[in-house]
């Protein structure tokens, strides 16, 4: 056994005079003969904080309202790679794998469910993160850290609504990637598609217009359930959204650092044309890609004052 | 004579105390050719005369429970070199690493043995259940649900995390604190080979087909562990419904199957060369 020396610019948050290791070792009671082991459960922001100071993770704020398919998204990655690397990436870990598997529950064929759902994250859980390294084919022992953002899609239509609140979510700001989730079997229903559309638009404009995000921010909208959408007769709804995205890419040309729509269908109906896992991959080749402007950050009406907070400022300094 | 510690990892039912029991013979009995040797019989060897006694006489072995976790002590010798080393490693059973898993915990002692061991050795099994099957692969095999089936949710436990992430997770705790983080010889043995058709033989090629997302995180962390991969059938056919007879006719140590790196075909010590060779 060889003792592993740590690169130079990478802090151990693992180590004992960790001042963020004292603090939680009070939660990791061990006695005489048990020692505590990490959780593994979604990450707070302080946690997510310490791992921020161990490794260059990317935020993916990944932002969407209720029953829109940010946990249905969140969850089908980790079963992506269970079954295979995928899109020449492999997986490298990940301190939330109970988090993962929590989410999917539903999805699962014990769970004793007769059609996969998957578990809503409940408002009073507030912001969490799911953590998952990865890492290229050819270059395995290189980790791609990515940190996915999970709140109650609730909280977002809140700020949906009164876009000066979107400062009491932080992950918006510091994000290095904002995903916005649109509803793509919302948007295949010929009288649900502008709600659908609006519920994306107006978020990002409320949120630009309030200085929420700004030129610091990439922005990624996921449209999921894609084959309902090509399935509509006359491909008037693959129309309807091509209009979508040059109407959002209009919104958001010079005022974000990026945009991007990505057509992804995960797990299409049975008979679809559009095959399983369209657009996955890349989507995740757009996250683990992503690099932060540099440019400042919005920080108008931002309360620095938690180390989460404060990391804002580290970013700057980098 | 140098003296080496090893730590046995392994699910419920992942074949460590049955690998045990056979190279505990196979080694003893000399009958076919390893690369390692008893040396010398030392200290108390009832637990591993209890154990090789039952495969011998193809019996199940008997299951280390939690309360009962010896360590074994064996003083083997090279059998090219002559050189001798006393090889120690606690027969920890299945149920521990469960535990590890599933309430987030460890024992101390088991962390000390971790920080100054030698080599790991990680029991899989090639007679493995479905145990994370979505229900979209129970769609796409059997169809939808019909109007009779009813719903009978049950909520998540960490009872219900399936194998590769436990396996994932018990490999993750090890990079990690309060573990000493320092690279490790991992001997990845996968049991029960012998329900692997011959044309698939291949142990490498087996993690990657059948544990992807283990050989995945293995590949990824090179910086942690440096893999050998080795199937082993220390039964060498399936104790419920095989021909013991059959299995007898062949020879006891015979009927071991090993496949791997620099490994004879019944020699079970190849994993335990490789570890020492760090």
């Amino acid at each position: 056994m060889t003792d592993t020396n740590l690169d130079e610019d990478e802090y151990d948050a693992d180590l004992p005079d960790s001042d963020a290791e004292q603090s939680t070792s009070s939660a990791q009671q061990s006695t005489l003969d048990s020692i505590q082991l990490p959780g593994g459960r979604p990450l707070d922001t302080f946690e997510a904080d310490e791992l921020l100071r161990q490794f260059d993770a990317k935020i993916i704020a990944v932002v969407g309202e209720r029953d829109s398919g940010k946990s249905t998204l969140i969850s089908a990655l980790l079963r992506q790679f269970k079954r295979s690397p995928f899109n020449n990436l492999l997986f490298a870990g990940s301190r939330t794998m109970l988090g993962f598997e929590e989410k999917a529950w539903n999805v699962h064929a014990a769970s004793g469910n007769l059609q996969p759902t998957t578990a809503r994250t409940s408002v009073e859980e507030g912001l969490h993160f799911l953590h998952l390294a990865l890492a290229s084919v050819d270059a395995p022992g290189q980790h791609i850290h990515l940190l996915l953002s999970d709140r109650a899609g609730e909280t977002y239509r809140g700020a949906r609504d009164v876009p000066s609140t979107g400062v009491s979510l932080p992950e918006l700001g510091k994000s290095h990637l904002l995903v916005f989730i649109l509803d793509g079997g919302r948007f295949a229903d010929p009288l649900l598609r502008a709600e659908a559309e609006a519920a994306v638009r107006v978020f990002i404009r409320g949120l630009l217009d309030a200085g929420i995000i700004g030129m610091s921010n990439q922005i990624q909208v996921i449209v999921t359930k894609y084959d309902l959408i090509a399935a509509r007769p006359d491909n008037e709804a693959i129309l309807a959204l091509d209009a979508t995205e040059q109407g959002l890419s209009r919104l958001t040309e010079g005022r974000v650092a990026g945009f991007s729509l990505i057509r992804t269908a995960a797990q299409p109906d049975p008979g679809s044309t559009v095959e399983a896992g369209t657009g996955l991959a890349e989507m995740l080749s757009g996250w683990c890609g992503v690099e932060r402007p540099r440019t400042d950050p919005p920080l108008a009406g931002m309360e620095l004052s938690t180390e989460f907070d404060l990391l804002l400022t580290r970013w700057q300094r980098r | 004579m140098s003296s080496k510690n090893f730590v046995i990892m392994g699910l419920p039912k992942s074949g460590k105390t049955t690998f045990l029991a056979a190279l505990w013979h196979l080694i003893e009995a000399c009958e076919v050719e390893t690369s390692l040797r008893l040396a010398q019989l030392r200290g108390d060897i009832t637990y591993l005369n209890t154990i090789s006694k039952a495969w011998r006489e193809f019996n199940p072995v008997p299951r280390t429970s939690m309360q009962s976790e010896p360590t074994i002590e064996i003083v083997v010798a090279d059998a090219s070199s002559g050189e001798t080393a006393l090889l120690a490693f606690p027969d920890l059973s299945g149920e521990g690493f469960e535990q590890q898993v599933e309430q987030r915990s460890c024992t101390r002692e088991y962390l000390e043995r971790c920080d100054v061991c030698d080599g790991l050795i990680l029991f899989l099994t090639a007679n493995r259940s479905h145990d994370d099957l979505t229900l979209y692969d129970i769609h796409d095999a059997m169809g939808p649900p019909g109007e009779q089936d009813v719903a009978n949710q049950v909520p998540w436990t960490p009872k219900a995390i399936p194998e590769q992430v436990r396996l994932v997770d018990m490999l993750q705790f090890l990079t990690r604190m309060p573990f000493r983080r320092a690279k490790r010889r991992l001997a990845v043995v996968i049991s029960a080979w012998d329900l692997v058709s011959p044309a698939q033989r291949d142990p490498a090629a087996w993690l990657a087909r059948e544990l992807p997302l283990v050989d995945q995180f293995l590949k990824t962390n090179g910086r942690w562990f440096e893999v050998s991969a080795y199937g082993v059938s220390a039964q060498g056919f399936d104790l419920e419904s095989g021909d013991k007879d059959a299995a007898a006719r062949l020879g006891t140590s015979a009927r071991v199957i090993v496949d791997g790196p620099n490994a004879g075909p019944h020699d079970l010590t190849a994993p335990l060369k490789w570890l020492m060779m760090a």
